[in-house]
């Protein structure tokens, strides 16, 4: 176990060397609480390009240039995932959600460090010292009622004092106070378990720090297990952590963190929150949250800001691949001839699931379908395809669906099954119907095959070889 | 997602999307859009969860 530390800026480095397209630079000012750094990724996406963006003179919510530079949709491309977790980018496709997978099973211990040791304790605001508003808060849609950090909150379980981290949404309510929204999961129990004994409960964001650290946020490691373990496994490295300003040692904090801001959440408080632009690219409702007093923020001197642009690519990226494994590792102990599993991105990485299987019997295709079901209870619509389809690519699945599929023997409909309370579709608020789409060919009978050009004549003829691109014709001709 | 109802800001007469654990809950509401803030009594149109259109100069319900 190697406790080299992770740092965002050597990540920045590695990517613009690397793959320099990969980011882009925005040098003017920009008020990302009017919407102006989202307007900027919004026009890259509808160009299609979805580069990491840092943008060097951000204002705050003073309205002045803050001394923050501010980097976002570091998520959106596979290929920079793939980067951060130290794998080449010729492996983003499967072959980093089946790393993912392997690193998500071990555990790499944290280790302690001083605060002389910790680039996150260069500067050190507590109390009334403490001015959210120096921070380039991103609104980013427009009916959010506030700008929002929308990072990684960290609590603890205050029986097994396991950490748990999550991205949860924090809404700007004040120089020292936040908005939070939790869904019925993992930091919910632990924040009802201090609401039940009339306690606050101790909570840190980690605004800002290297994509592996949040990449190993999203694991899917049953509660109690210690988030801060599992990060270091998924990073590759151990954590390296230090005393929290708020709560000494009994409340450790990631010492290479860019910014970390520390708070208590009040037992019984709730106020209104939202609505907020979510992962399925549509509204949440405004509802009665918890809020968050913030006791204390912590950075590095250059420290840079950070935000992921919810609802888009570098959201739904994130929350697909940690899952991809886990949902093949399963099938294959019954469906052996499993060959790859996606949560494509035009299903928002959640709500569609595409499985590629070498069928030898027909009956796979369902069993593999209704254990990603059973696995992800996010996923809405299953689509499985022989292994001649490559379930990365929507295209390949959509003509799989128009060809190998007769409605009335390859859809099934399951009712009444649990959702997800954002999926705008729904009916009931907590059930969903679910569908499989089983777009294989049979196995029992003669079925048409797909049409080839035979490798050997495309070796034989190589593009680069006899294609000449067509020359714009000289001018008088 | 069926438990939501919208509301129409009384100041700046745009509509949002509120849970119906806010239903007449006795909390203010909070517009995105004006940062207004108002009971819901106060809107001048809301359309209930069920697609009910609840107008408050006459206080009666529409249907949809
Ligand atoms: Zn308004």
């Amino acid at each position: 176990m190697d406790s080299l530390t992770l740092d965002l800026r050597e990540f920045i480095k590695a990517v613009e060397a690397g793959q320099p397209d990969a980011l882009v630079h925005v040098d003017k000012p920009v008020d990302p609480a009017a919407f102006e750094v989202t307007a900027v990724l919004q026009q890259l996406e509808d160009a299609g390009r979805f580069p990491m963006a840092i943008f060097h003179q951000p204002l705050n919510l003073r309205g002045e240039v803050s001394r923050f530079p501010l980097i976002t949709n570091v998520f959106a491309d596979r290929a920079r995932c793939a980067q951060a977790l130290g794998l080449p980018v010729t492996e983003a496709k499967f072959p980093l959600s089946i790393e993912y997978g392997r690193r998500e099973q071990d555990r790499i211990a944290p280790t302690v460090v001083t605060p002389g040791e910790s680039p996150v304790k260069d500067v050190v605001k507590v109390g009334d010292q403490v001015d959210l508003r120096e921070f380039p808060i991103v609104r980013h849609h427009h009916m959010d009622p506030a700008p929002y950090i929308d990072m990684t909150p960290i609590m603890r379980d205050p029986d097994s004092g396991a950490y748990n981290a999550a991205y949860l949404r924090t809404m700007y309510k004040g120089p020292r106070k936040l908005g939070l929204h939790m869904s019925p999961r993992h930091s919910w129990q632990i924040t009802r378990k201090h609401e039940d004994r009339g306690l606050p409960t101790p909570v840190v964001i980690v605004v800002s720090h290297h994509p592996a650290f949040f990449l190993g946020t999203l694991n899917v490691a049953p509660f109690g297990d210690d988030d801060y373990e599992v990060i270091g496994s998924v990073a590759g490295r151990s954590l390296r952590l230090v005393p929290s300003e708020t709560w000494g040692e009994d409340f450790m904090v990631p010492a290479d963190a860019e910014i970390v801001i520390e708070g208590v959440i009040p037992p019984g408080v709730r106020e209104v929150e939202g609505p907020f632009g979510e992962f399925p690219g549509t509204y949440g409702p405004q509802r009665l949250r918890w809020v968050v007093d913030v006791t204390a923020v912590t950075h590095r001197r250059d420290a840079i800001y950070q935000d992921v642009f919810v609802g888009h690519p570098d959201d739904w990226i994130q929350g697909g691949l940690p899952k991809e494994a886990r949902i093949y590792n399963r099938i294959k102990g019954v469906v052996p001839s499993v060959q790859a599993v996606h949560l494509p991105v035009s299903g928002v990485c959640r709500l569609h699931c595409n499985i590629a299987i070498d069928k030898k019997v027909d009956g796979e295709s369902k069993q593999a379908a209704m254990i990603a079901l059973g696995e992800v209870d996010m996923i809405k619509h299953v689509f499985v395809v022989d292994a001649d389809v490559d379930p990365f690519d929507d295209r390949q699945v959509l003509w799989a669906i128009a060809t190998r599929v007769q409605a009335d023997q390859a859809i099934d409909m399951i009712k009444n099954a649990k959702g997800n309370t954002l999926d705008p579709s729904q009916t009931d608020p907590i059930m969903t119907t679910k569908m499989i789409v089983d777009a294989t060919k049979p196995v029992r009978r003669p079925f048409s095959e797909r049409i080839l050009v035979p490798d050997d004549a495309k070796a034989r003829v190589p593009m680069a070889d006899y294609v000449r691109e067509s020359a714009p014709a000289a001018a008088g001709e | 997602m069926a438990s939501i109802f919208t509301v129409e800001c009384p100041s700046c007469g745009q509509s949002f999307p509120c849970h119906t654990e806010l239903w007449q809950a006795g909390y203010d509401l909070l517009c995105p859009f004006c940062q207004a803030t108002f009971p819901q009594e106060r809107s001048p149109r809301i359309v209930s969860a069920t697609g009910d259109v609840v107008r408050n100069d006459t206080g009666a319900a529409e249907g949809m």
